[in-house]
C-alpha cells in the first residue's frame, strides 16, 4: 500500500497549485573556490544570471538551465533546513547534481589548472528588512578531474 | 464597452472547432520549443551530465519497483532521446494534421520531462502544458459530442482563470506583497535574470506598492474574463503582456506558450458561458 502511495506522490508534480510567487523567500547564491597543491584561490560566483533577449521567448535554454540549477540549490537548502543536525548533505541527490554540474562547468573552463575545488551556498533572507546573509553549506574538497 | 474590441481586432465568434484548432496549434508550438531546448541541453541529461539517468532515478527509491524499473528504462539516455525526437516530430505533425497519437506522444514526453526534473525546469508551466494536452487528448479520444467538448473546454478555461486568481489571492494575503516589498525583493535581489537596467533603475517604494497592487487586482479580477467576450479579449491581451514581461524580466518563457495555448478556451467560455450577463 505504501509503495502505491509513494508512486502516486511522484506524480503530484503534475497537479497544479497555481500559488506562483507566494513570497520572495530566500535567495541562495553558490560560489566555488579552486584548490591547487593545497593553495586556495578566492571564492568566485558559480552562477551568473544570463541575459535575456528577443529570442528567449522561443529558445531559452541558458536561462532555463540557470533556473534549474537555482531550483536544485533551493531544494538542497530545504532538505538541510528540514533535516536533523547530523544530516549528510553530500548524500543528497540535489548535492550530487550540483557537484556534477560544477565539475562539468570547471572542466569546460579553458586552461583549468586546479585539481580540486570546494563550493559553498550562502542564503540571503529577503524576509527581513536588513536582509542578513548566512552560510548554509560548505562542501568538502572535491576533485575536478 | 467604450469601443468594439472584437470589431477593432476583426475577430469573430470562436467556435468549438476553432478553439480546439488554436489550442492544438499553440500547445504544439509550446511542446516543440520545449523539446528543442531539451535536445540542445543533451549534455545535461546525458550519461555524464548533472541530470544523468542514475541521479534522476534516485527519486524513485520508494516507489513501486515495477514503476521504478519502467522509469529508469525510459530515462536512459538513448530512450529519452528517442522520446524527445518523437515529441518534436509529434509537435510538427500536430500543426499539419492533428491526431490523438501525436497528442498522446506529447503528453507522454511532457509527463516524463516533469518527472525527470521534478519541477526544477520552469515547473509551474509543466502543470499548464500537461492540463492543456490532457484536455485535448480527452476531446480527441472520447466519443464526439458537442456538449462533452464544451464541458472540457470550460474546465480548461476555469483552471486558467483559477491560475491567475489563486496567484493573486496568495499575494493579497501576504502583507509583503501588498506593501510592494516582495516585488522589490524579486526585482532587485532575487536569482532571476532581471535585466541590469531594471535592477539599477531608481524606483521608489510607492512605485513598487502601486505596481504590486495593480498586479494583485489584475490577477484577482481575471475570472471576469469568463463573463463577456470583450472582457475576455482585454484580459487575454493583458495576460499575454504580463507573461511576455515574465519572459524578459524573470526568464520564464515556458509560461508564455503554455498559457497562450489555454487562452482560446477562456474566450470560448466567455461566449457560451452559463452566466446571465452575456
Amino acid at each position: 500500500m505504501s509503495f502505491r502511495l509513494e508512486s502516486l506522490a511522484l506524480f503530484r508534480i503534475l497537479i497544479p497549485s497555481w500559488r506562483f510567487f507566494e513570497d520572495a523567500g530566500d535567495v541562495p547564491s553558490i560560489s566555488y573556490q579552486l584548490i591547487q597543491q593545497s593553495q586556495t584561490e578566492s571564492w568566485l560566483p558559480a552562477l551568473q544570471p544570463p541575459r535575456t533577449g528577443f529570442l528567449n521567448l522561443f529558445f531559452n535554454q541558458e536561462v532555463n538551465i540557470y533556473l534549474a540549477v537555482c531550483g536544485t540549490v533551493d531544494k538542497l537548502i530545504e532538505e538541510i533546513n528540514q533535516s536533523p543536525n547530523d544530516f549528510d548533505a553530500s548524500a543528497s541527490t540535489s548535492y550530487q547534481i550540483l557537484l556534477l554540474f560544477l565539475q562539468n562547468e570547471l572542466r569546460a573552463q579553458p586552461e583549468m589548472k586546479a585539481s580540486s575545488f570546494r563550493f559553498k551556498i550562502q542564503v540571503t533572507s529577503l524576509s527581513s528588512v536588513d536582509q542578513p546573509t548566512y552560510c548554509s553549506l560548505m562542501s568538502e574538497e572535491h576533485s575536478i578531474w | 464597452m467604450l469601443f468594439d474590441v472584437r470589431g477593432a481586432l476583426d475577430l469573430v465568434n470562436l467556435s468549438q472547432t476553432q478553439s480546439l484548432y488554436w489550442i492544438g496549434n499553440l500547445i504544439a508550438l509550446a511542446v516543440g520549443f520545449q523539446t528543442v531546448e531539451l535536445l540542445q541541453l543533451r549534455s545535461l541529461w546525458s550519461a555524464r551530465g548533472a541530470w544523468n539517468h542514475e541521479l534522476s532515478s534516485k527519486a524513485f527509491q520508494k516507489i513501486s519497483p515495477l514503476l521504478a524499473r519502467i522509469l529508469r528504462f525510459l530515462f536512459s539516455e538513448k530512450i529519452f532521446l528517442c522520446l524527445l525526437v518523437a515529441s518534436l516530430f509529434s509537435s510538427v505533425a500536430m500543426l499539419l494534421h492533428p491526431h490523438f497519437i501525436f497528442l498522446g506522444l506529447m503528453l507522454f514526453s511532457t509527463t516524463l520531462t516533469a518527472l525527470r526534473w521534478q519541477g526544477s525546469f520552469n515547473g509551474g508551466s509543466d502543470n499548464m502544458t500537461f492540463l492543456v494536452l490532457m484536455i485535448l487528448l480527452l476531446v480527441f479520444c472520447l466519443p464526439s459530442h458537442a456538449a462533452l467538448t464544451t464541458i472540457l473546454l470550460e474546465y480548461l478555461a476555469f483552471q486558467t482563470s483559477l491560475s491567475f486568481f489563486i496567484s493573486g489571492l496568495v499575494k493579497l494575503r501576504n502583507p509583503r506583497w501588498r506593501s510592494g516589498i516582495a516585488l522589490k525583493a524579486i526585482l532587485e535581489s532575487s536569482i532571476y535574470p532581471v535585466p541590469h537596467f531594471l535592477r539599477q533603475m531608481p524606483k521608489s517604494d510607492s512605485v513598487f506598492r502601486a505596481v504590486s497592487n495593480l498586479l494583485i487586482i489584475f490577477e484577482l479580477s481575471f475570472p471576469l474574463a469568463l463573463f463577456h467576450p470583450d472582457l475576455a479579449l482585454i484580459f487575454i491581451f493583458l495576460a499575454l503582456g504580463f507573461q511576455l514581461l515574465n519572459v524578459y524580466v524573470l526568464g520564464l518563457n515556458r509560461f508564455f506558450w503554455a498559457w497562450a495555448a489555454a487562452f482560446p478556451s477562456v474566450y470560448f467560455f466567455s461566449q457560451f458561458n452559463p452566466f446571465p450577463f452575456h
